[in-house]
């Protein structure tokens, strides 16, 4: 090796780690910088700091190959070890000639290690060079994670104070709607219309404020709900029956579908009613002139599944996975206001169940979401459920 | 391939039978003091001391879990070598030789091998090296103190 070659390289990765704005898009460059300086068999990046460990690797290894088994399982016994994640981790050392580095800085708590695998026996200039550029990659990754929590404590910051800001406007807008709707009644019939703007501008108000609180409480893991043994086709119908007027304005046809001898549902009707509102309202919104919207429900594995199926412009499959994010907003906007498909999760949620969409662009699309069985009611059938 | 624990713990075993013929707490934990402080000296160079306090941590957290007393170890920086005292003056007398003899046999075991494993043994024979110096460079550090030439 030219000499002052591996002192460039060094340079090369500090480079690369700060020119990124995220460290895990610098990984690959790295990578390739530390492979020219070193031969290398593989390299494993295991981050703890996360729910889940992210596991990186280079080149990609496959799981089939037993090397690659081995270097991922010694990578992920030292992470363990190190991290104190599982004490258990000391016992059955996997062998092998691995150079592993903790990520850690200064001070700080081990979060994950980079595992380097040499291609040929190491010396110890090689295994300097890779604890070095350890060091940086771990300075990196927790400059990146500093830079998440403090977006993630400024997000948290935000919501608490809409929340704040969204309970005192209540008290407020209370009374502008008391007032409106005693002006209302004190006026003549022809002088009426520009209360019934302000009642209905309030009305919104009212929605937007009640969504805001929603979400503060799911988002705090504050949010509860009251189940009890609800009628699933009530509850349907009820839904269904608040926007007929509105699609009939729109020219849009509104059905039901639910069979006989469907169970009772375990729930709490008002916020379901809320779910089911939420998605109808949205495909109201977005069914062009001449559509159709089914709400139905069905049985499936032991699960009361409920269907808002439309003739809408549908989901692209990229973005199905975003769709219940807060504040994401599609082309088409399913979405509405940006928080109801992320309350009605959170809703689903509180009750156990889960909520999807299954959706083609162009092809219309099904929000669907489970409700429990009530116990009692136990099915012995299972119809099936058709495709959107 | 990376060494069985059980070379190094046929290194530690020769050691600490070095170390421990006095039969007294105070030698054993000056001994186990002054090797720790070797062994660092010797991997600091090629591991770095961020990597070095991220291991020794490790080690001796979980040595605490299997010997309580060693819950009375803190790490403290000399110059820029960080060494490990032992601050047992006051429960000199509480701690049993033999359960001290078992906590820093099983200490250093793990810490060799987990030298070892981290550097697929690159550093594993000067190590083993510095373990056999040891209770020679005890008896030096005695007579130094002594003024014994």
């Amino acid at each position: 090796m030219r000499p002052g070659a591996r002192l460039e390289d060094l340079y090369a990765v500090s480079r690369a780690l700060v020119g990124y704005s995220s460290v895990v898009r610098a990984l690959r460059d790295t990578f390739e910088i530390v492979s020219r300086s070193v031969a290398l068999a593989s390299i494993v990046v295991i981050d703890q700091d996360r729910d889940e460990p992210g596991i990186v690797s280079y080149p990609d290894l496959d799981e089939r190959e037993p090397a690659a088994v081995a270097a991922l399982a010694h990578a992920r016994w030292a992470s363990a070890y190190l991290t104190a994640r599982e004490r258990s981790a000391w016992h059955g050392i996997p062998n092998g000639g691995y150079i592993v580095v903790p990520l850690v800085v200064s001070d700080g708590e081990i979060f994950g290690v980079i595992q380097f695998e040499g291609a040929k026996p190491l010396t110890r200039d090689a295994v300097k060079f890779l604890n070095v550029v350890g060091n940086q990659l771990a300075i990196a990754l927790d400059r990146d994670r500093t830079s998440r929590r403090q977006a993630h404590d400024a997000i948290g910051l935000r919501e608490q104070m809409l929340a704040s800001v969204s309970h005192d406007l209540r008290s407020p807008l209370s009374i502008v709607m008391m007032a409106a709707g005693a002006l209302e009644a004190a006026m003549p019939p022809s002088g009426t219309t520009a209360i019934q703007k302000i009642q209905r501008a309030a009305q919104r108000m009212e929605r937007m404020i009640r969504d805001l609180l929603d979400y503060a409480s799911i988002d705090a893991g504050q949010f509860s709900v009251n189940p009890r043994t609800q009628d699933v086709q009530s509850i349907l119908a009820e839904t269904v029956a608040g926007f007929e007027a509105t699609a009939h304005v729109r020219n849009i046809e509104l059905e039901m579908v639910v069979p006989d001898g469907l169970p009772p549902a375990l729930c709490d009707r008002d916020r379901i009613l809320q779910v089911t509102g939420n998605l109808i309202g949205n495909a109201l919104k977005i069914v062009p002139a001449g559509g159709l919207v089914v709400s139905r429900a069905d049985l499936r594995n032991d699960q009361i599944v409920i269907s808002i199926v439309d003739t809408g412009p549908g989901v692209a499959k990229h973005d199905q996975s975003r769709l219940f994010e807060r504040y994401w907003r599609g082309v088409h906007q399913y979405q509405g206001t940006g928080l109801g498909l992320a309350i009605a999760r959170g809703i689903v949620h509180a009750h156990g169940g889960e909520i999807w969409v299954d959706s083609e662009l162009g092809e219309g699309a099904a929000f669907r979401f489970t409700l429990p069985i009530a116990k009692a009611a136990r099915p012995r059938t299972e119809p099936a459920m058709p495709e959107p | 391939m990376t060494m069985e624990p059980s070379v190094h713990a046929e290194v530690v075993e020769t050691w600490l039978a070095r170390a421990a013929t006095s039969r007294s707490t105070r030698s054993l934990l000056r001994t186990f003091e002054t090797t720790l402080c070797a062994v660092w000296s010797c991997a600091l160079g090629t591991l770095g001391a961020v990597t070095m306090n991220a291991v020794a941590d490790r080690v001796l957290a979980n040595a605490v879990e299997r010997v309580p007393c060693f819950g009375s170890l803190h790490p403290s920086v000399v110059g820029h070598l960080r060494c490990y005292e032992l601050r047992l003056q006051s429960r000199l007398g509480a701690v049993a030789f033999g359960e001290l003899a078992i906590g820093i046999r099983s200490t250093m075991i793990e810490l060799l091998s987990l030298l070892g494993s981290l550097t697929a043994d690159l550093l594993t024979p000067e190590l083993h090296a510095q373990l056999a110096q040891l209770p020679a460079r005890e008896r030096e550090w005695h007579r130094a103190a002594l003024g014994v030439s």
